[in-house]
């Protein structure tokens, strides 16, 4: 091989790779809109065939656990601004730790999501193994369930990904002297983060709101 | 004007100026499986794609040979579903969404952006690695079992009813769909940041466009597939679904997600191929692209209004008869950018002294092909004539004269066109004219025949069939041997030319953009000097090879 | 670098603000309003959404181009949503 690597040399300013970067993430960021999109569909149809049973269902997840888990996480929006912040102005010492504090909340999201799981499976909630259900419209709350553990899934797996970024990234930086694209990886790193967190607060609406009047 | 040059055979490796090109810059396997130049990715895309197509053409090869006879006595039922599973499966997304942009767009873009590289090297080999998975996938879901539920995975079949490997399948897809978005990510990005000083929008080529179209759709298509198929694969895994008419789902629902991607993916096998023909043809005519801002605008038109339409797939699956009625009339209006096209490149043509090369005949062919597969479209998108030939083999004649017809032989223009810069090398003109007019002959000898028998009736997906239909279905089966012929042709040639091709120059076809200003084979970086463009594409020559002014 | 991220005091008040919202949001899920009890919830998940979006990623700073990209992502989705209801809204209308 020749003595080029070829990852920088295709930009020709840091400026230009720093937008590329971001441009590429807001890129991504639309493709996702339109991923949870179907996932948005799927219920809306659910509620337009089903809103009685969709209703009854919701009353049936455990809003204790679901609000403090949207705390967390727009929380966690918060300190990843702050971290953005101290990365864009060029202070990196405060980015780790503010990032390792992202990385704690998150994780505590998902232990509370995964022990809300053992909670449903208790309930008989899952809707392929021994569900029961003794209200009215027992198909519309296997429907509405089997919505629920998609989508809380798969957000699940979005939210532990932006968990190994953010991780990587807090190990990755020295405190001092941080490697040139850092800030780019940074910014990017946040806007999959508060993507994430937006995601979670409709699937909250839809998922644990409602129904509880 | 320029004749083909036939420069003296020089050695490909080490260049007058020194500058390696990017073939000889490492030569072990490593280096290849490795590399992050897009034009070594193109041709390790390029062999992969080689590869699926011949097993996608077993699949269409068993099933022409089972229908010759009306009678089912070469395969069984579920045999012969699995084949036609096989080849949809196969030919959509292993060898028709990624045959023009992810190997000659991959190839060309940046040269025609004048630019080093795409934005995102690693992304791109990244995506390479995705789709070599993705089909290592499907190719195991074939070989432990196959599935039979058609290239639509429609519920509640797939969902429910059938118990081959539709998990796997599914994640296949699933994983090649990530592969398209990480391809029009980069490309998206790096037309918007990486165009030569002075390219402007107005002076991109129209391939640029067309990649760019297609990239857009891509982009917005894929996601809403891949959530598709993860709600598929959850339904089977636990029993019951958003699909599911027994808990107030509704199957129809899977064929709205379903054509949302499906339908704009059509596109996205058919805008790249515009954008090749644009070029081809206004080099043969050696006359700059006629009403050049037109074709632009109709690229992103096709690409926007095909977003409107896809309940045309579902006109007889019990979707209401007034969401049809705005879905046939939103389909009609596909008909006018697609017609812009049609005339504008005549109109490149007209009053041309046009030279009819291997690309061009290639090119004259997809707009032939093209015409007829649209104005059936026509047909299609009206709803009494859709009553009456859905799932007949007259949709099946329409979609593959866009697709092969059209797609295919847009594909072949291409790598004949680019040819000499990938290679280096010439090929020869006579094997390859030969080959042109042969592909064309057999696609017509196979796909008209269905046009006919399907508007008579012979529904598709059925091996067992009335003998009335079986005239139609032998020549279409001869057909498709002569087809297969022409296909095997460019292989042979065009590995002779890489071999023992004459050295072809930088321009051998005399033709105007960025991509011809280097050597061929470019160097690893492209261009020894930045290019700048000073003008619009195909009028007069679009560069100078200069000094960077910064 | 180009900064756009809030200050801390802008960041804290755009977090209090969000809070608000949220409160509002589980509040309001609690007062018998209907068929409206959705609508509200989904709008104050939307107005946190744009929240931010614009507060913390920095949308409205960006370049025009970033803009449209999320623009597309949404409008996207509006037809996917639009021509799907088309459908159903429409389906049992056909006197049978």
């Amino acid at each position: 091989m020749a003595d080029y690597t070829g990852i920088e040399e295709q930009f020709e300013s840091a400026g230009q790779r720093e937008y590329a970067d971001t441009f590429g993430m807001w890129i991504f960021l639309a493709t996702e809109v339109l991923f949870f999109g179907g996932l948005f569909l799927a219920y809306a149809v659910g509620v337009f065939n089903e809103a009685e049973g969709f209703r009854l269902a919701r009353q049936e997840t455990n809003l204790l656990l679901g609000s403090v888990n949207t705390g967390l996480l727009l929380t966690s929006s918060f300190v990843m601004t702050l971290a953005l912040r101290a990365a864009q102005v060029g202070n990196p010492r405060p980015v780790r730790a503010l990032l390792l504090l992202c990385v704690a909340i998150g994780t505590a999201f998902l232990m509370l999501k995964g022990y809300e799981y053992v909670e449903d499976a208790h309930k008989h909630l899952v809707p392929t193994f021994a569900f029961e259900w003794d209200k009215p419209h027992p198909e519309a709350a296997r429907h509405f369930f089997f919505l629920y553990f998609v989508m809380t899934g798969l957000h699940f797996v979005h939210l532990t990904i932006a968990v190994g970024l953010a991780g990587v990234l807090a190990i990755t930086i020295p405190r001092a002297a941080p490697p040139p694209g850092w800030q780019a990886r940074m910014e990017v790193t946040s806007l999959y983060w508060h993507f994430v967190d937006i995601i979670w607060v409709i699937f909250f609406v839809l998922l644990y709101l409602g129904g509880r009047t | 004007m320029t004749e083909l040059t036939y420069a003296k055979q020089e050695p490909l490796h080490f260049r007058e100026d020194g500058t390696q090109n990017y073939l000889a810059d490492g030569r072990s396997v490593w280096s290849w499986l490795t590399t992050l130049d897009h034009k070594r990715i193109a041709l390790l895309y390029m062999g992969t794609l080689v590869f699926f197509f011949f097993i996608g053409a077993v699949g269409a090869a068993l099933v022409r040979l089972e229908l010759v006879t009306p009678a089912g006595d070469l395969l069984t039922d579920e045999g012969y579903n699995k084949m036609f599973t096989l080849h949809g499966i196969i030919m959509v997304w292993f060898f028709l969404v990624p045959a023009v942009p992810s190997t000659l767009g991959n190839f060309v873009l940046p040269l025609q952006l004048g630019a080093p590289d795409l934005a995102f090297p690693r992304l791109n080999l990244f995506s390479w690695y995705l789709f070599s998975v993705s089909g290592l996938v499907a190719l195991f879901a074939l070989i432990v079992g196959g599935v039979d539920t058609g290239w639509t995975f429609y519920a509640p079949l797939s969902s429910i009813y059938s118990d081959s490997h539709v998990i796997l399948a599914v994640v296949a897809v699933f994983i090649s769909g990530f592969s398209t978005i990480a391809t029009a990510l980069n490309f998206v990005v790096t037309i918007h940041t990486m165009r030569a000083p002075g390219q402007t929008w107005f002076r991109l080529p129209l391939f640029v466009w067309s990649l760019y179209a297609t990239s857009i759709i891509m982009l917005l298509a894929t996601p809403v597939l891949a959530v598709t198929l993860v709600l598929i694969a959850a339904e089977r895994l636990f029993g019951v679904g958003v699909f599911d008419p027994r808990v107030g789902g509704d199957p129809l629902l899977f064929q709205h997600l379903f054509w949302f991607y499906s339908h704009p993916a059509v596109y996205i096998m058919i805008l790249p191929g515009m954008g090749i023909v644009s070029e081809v043809i206004a080099t043969a005519a050696r006359q700059p692209v006629f009403g050049y801002r037109a074709m632009a605008f109709s690229l992103v038109g096709i690409a926007v209004i095909g977003f409107f339409v896809w309940g045309h797939h579902m006109f007889v699956a019990g979707q209401s008869m007034y969401a049809s009625i705005v879905f046939s009339l939103l389909s009609f209006l596909v008909a006018i950018p697609s017609a812009i096209k049609v005339f504008n490149w005549l109109g490149t043509l007209y009053g041309g002294t046009i030279r009819i090369d291997t690309p061009f005949l290639y090119a004259a062919g997809f707009v032939g092909l093209f015409t007829l597969g649209g104005l059936t479209g026509l047909f299609l998108a009206s709803l009494p004539i859709d009553v009456h030939v859905t799932d007949t083999y007259f949709v099946v004649a329409h979609f593959h004269y866009i697709m092969v017809g059209g797609m295919v032989s847009a594909l072949f223009a291409g790598i004949h066109y680019w040819w000499p810069k990938i290679s280096g090398r010439l090929f020869n003109e006579q094997w390859g004219r030969t080959a042109a007019i042969l592909m064309f002959f057999g696609f017509n000898l196979t796909f008209f025949p269905q046009f006919i028998m399907g508007y008579m009736g012979m529904p598709r997906r059925y091996h067992v069939y009335p003998e009335v239909f079986q005239i139609y279905h032998v020549l279409s089966s001869a057909g498709a041997v002569v087809l297969a012929f022409a296909y095997l042709m460019p292989l042979i040639y065009l590995s002779w030319s890489f071999l023992c091709g004459r050295a072809a120059g930088p321009n051998p076809w005399g033709a105007i953009g960025l991509e011809w200003e280097t050597t061929s084979p470019p160097p690893t970086r492209n261009f020894n000097v930045r290019p700048r463009v000073v003008s619009a594409p195909y009028g007069t020559p679009s560069s100078t090879i200069g000094g960077d002014d910064g | 670098m180009k900064v756009t991220a809030p200050t801390p005091l802008k960041g804290a008040l755009i977090f209090v603000g969000l809070a608000v919202l949220f409160a509002a949001m589980i509040g309001v899920s609690f007062v018998p309003l209907g068929g409206f009890n959705l609508a509200a919830n989904l709008v104050c998940a939307l107005l946190i959404g744009l929240g931010i979006t614009f507060g913390f990623m920095g949308l409205g700073a960006s370049a025009r181009t970033l803009w449209l990209t999320a623009a597309a992502g949404s409008l996207w989705l509006v037809i996917l949503f639009t021509l799907t209801f088309a459908d159903y809204v429409t389906r049992n209308w056909l006197p049978s």
